[in-house]
């Protein structure tokens, strides 16, 4: 019987075909198949989640490869698990990204147990040699004192902006206020106008009626 | 993704956050695993600032929703939520009794803080602690932490609490409206905020007492500017209480 490949593309633009059986062991994968119908050729290709590079795609496909094999005895696939993880710190910390986008739990939980192991019963110092991390906290930050709130940049942002809301609004409050004076201004101009208008036609009408009469005699 | 992503780095110029192979989605993985360890969060915290920032907005709120997921749903209803950085206090309030030291709040004898295996929260227990105006304000209040045969002063009990929403709350307003005082040095225990007291502002109901069983002009207690309470009774012995029931 032929087997069916999946093709997968990873985020650096490679791309390779895998055993379904395997490939599909992968929730992702396997949505992306059977929803989307994706991955039957090299053009259709399922993008793989930008944490899943090649390195890891391998890890993780020969974790598939292992586990979807049904026979196997929970024995035997404990004793694989632990030979698996047994990876620096840095690549398992980049599987449990990479498991975690491809939704395998089975996985997640191995990796993320064993980083669990690692910096369980650490110090701060130990820790921060773990992952190889700045030491960028100021002694007294390390003795967990209060920082004020106002200290957070996010909240001072915040404020700043909130301050400028403020001062945009009493802009636009003073330039209504003016508005609204100068139309009403305007109003009572035009109404003068229009009040002179009517008083003048009221004069020419008077006139013109006086002219009449002096015509008439 | 687990959690928003964070495209600038708010840290420090070494900071490792939006570089290198580590991820904050693998560190609450981590701590899902660890069932949020305080112990450990606390010493995550002291790593470095990023760890520090991230243990504020994401490990202290989980640790507190595992551990009161009822607490917490109710405190973040209706709108309300608890700033970042406020999680740690809260966490902290559910696990740690602060004692009495150096006669700063309580005049009384020197009483260590220490951490305590398992706290009961209730928001009944809490109205018997709100005068009759304020009744509508949620506050959930610890059962008392017992401390006792401590000399002269008898059983001592140290509660704690904390009120949802407290910035709208009526408390607040009538603290501020009778003009209560600030304690002058002592600061929250949880997050370091100025605290009122709230016995000099007459706002400690008759109930307190029969809910604590301690006798009743013992009780003080302090309210934070971030709503947490902390409080100490002395504790009426067992056997006169139990008499007391029986009389009525």
């Amino acid at each position: 019987m032929m087997k069916s490949y999946i093709w997968l593309q990873t985020a650096d633009g490679s791309i390779q075909q895998v055993e379904q059986e395997v490939a599909m062991f992968c929730p992702m994968i396997c949505h992306e198949v059977i929803q989307k119908g994706m991955g039957s050729s090299k053009n259709y290709a399922i993008s793989l989640p930008q944490r899943v590079n090649p390195a890891m795609l391998s890890l993780i496909l020969d974790y598939c490869r292992f586990h979807q094999v049904p026979g196997r005895s929970n024995k035997e696939r404990k004793s694989f698990d632990e030979k698996f993880i047994r990876m620096d710190t840095k690549r398992l910390c980049e599987l449990t990204s990479a498991a975690d986008s491809l939704q395998l739990k089975p996985l997640v939980d191995l990796t993320s147990r064993a980083l669990a192991r690692i910096i369980e019963g650490k110090s701060p110092e130990e820790i921060r040699e773990i992952f190889h991390l700045p030491d960028d906290l100021t002694e007294e930050e390390k003795l967990e004192p209060l920082k004020n709130t106002t200290d957070d940049p996010r909240i001072r942002l915040l404020n700043r902006l909130y301050a400028k809301k403020r001062k945009e609004l009493k802009e636009r409050q003073k330039l209504k206020v003016t508005v609204s004076c100068f139309c009403f201004y305007f109003l009572t101009l035009r109404l003068k106008k229009s009040v002179l208008m009517i008083v003048q036609l009221m004069i020419s009408c008077h006139l013109l009626m006086e002219t009449m009469e002096i015509l008439k005699g | 993704m687990i959690l928003t992503k964070q495209y600038r780095c708010v840290h420090s110029s070494i900071c490792q956050c939006t570089k290198g192979h580590l991820s904050e989605d693998v560190i609450f993985l981590v701590f899902r695993q660890l069932n949020w360890n305080p112990k450990l969060i606390a010493a995550l915290s002291c790593v470095c600032k990023w760890f520090d920032d991230l243990a504020k907005r994401v490990l202290w709120k989980e640790f507190c929703k595992t551990r009161a997921p009822k607490m917490m749903l109710d405190l973040q209803s209706c709108g309300s939520h608890s700033v970042d950085g406020n999680w740690r206090a809260l966490g902290k309030l559910l696990i740690y009794c602060s004692g009495c030291s150096g006669g700063r709040l309580f005049n009384s004898i020197q009483i260590p803080g220490h951490f305590v295996y398992r706290t009961r929260f209730s928001r009944t227990s809490g109205k018997s602690f709100l005068l009759p105006h304020c009744r509508t304000d949620v506050l959930y209040v610890s059962d008392p932490c017992e401390h006792l045969d401590q000399g002269d002063d008898g059983d001592v009990g140290f509660f704690r609490g904390v009120f949802k929403s407290f910035m709208v709350s009526k408390v607040r307003r009538m603290l501020i409206d009778r003009g209560a005082q600030l304690h002058p040095t002592a600061v929250c225990p949880y997050c370091k905020a100025k605290m009122w007291n709230m016995l000099q502002a007459n706002m400690v109901p008759l109930t307190a007492s029969c809910k604590l069983g301690a006798y009743e002009d013992s009780i003080e207690y302090y309210v934070c500017l971030n709503g947490h309470m902390l409080g100490i009774c002395t504790l009426l012995p067992l056997s006169d209480s139990e008499e007391a029931s029986e009389s009525e």
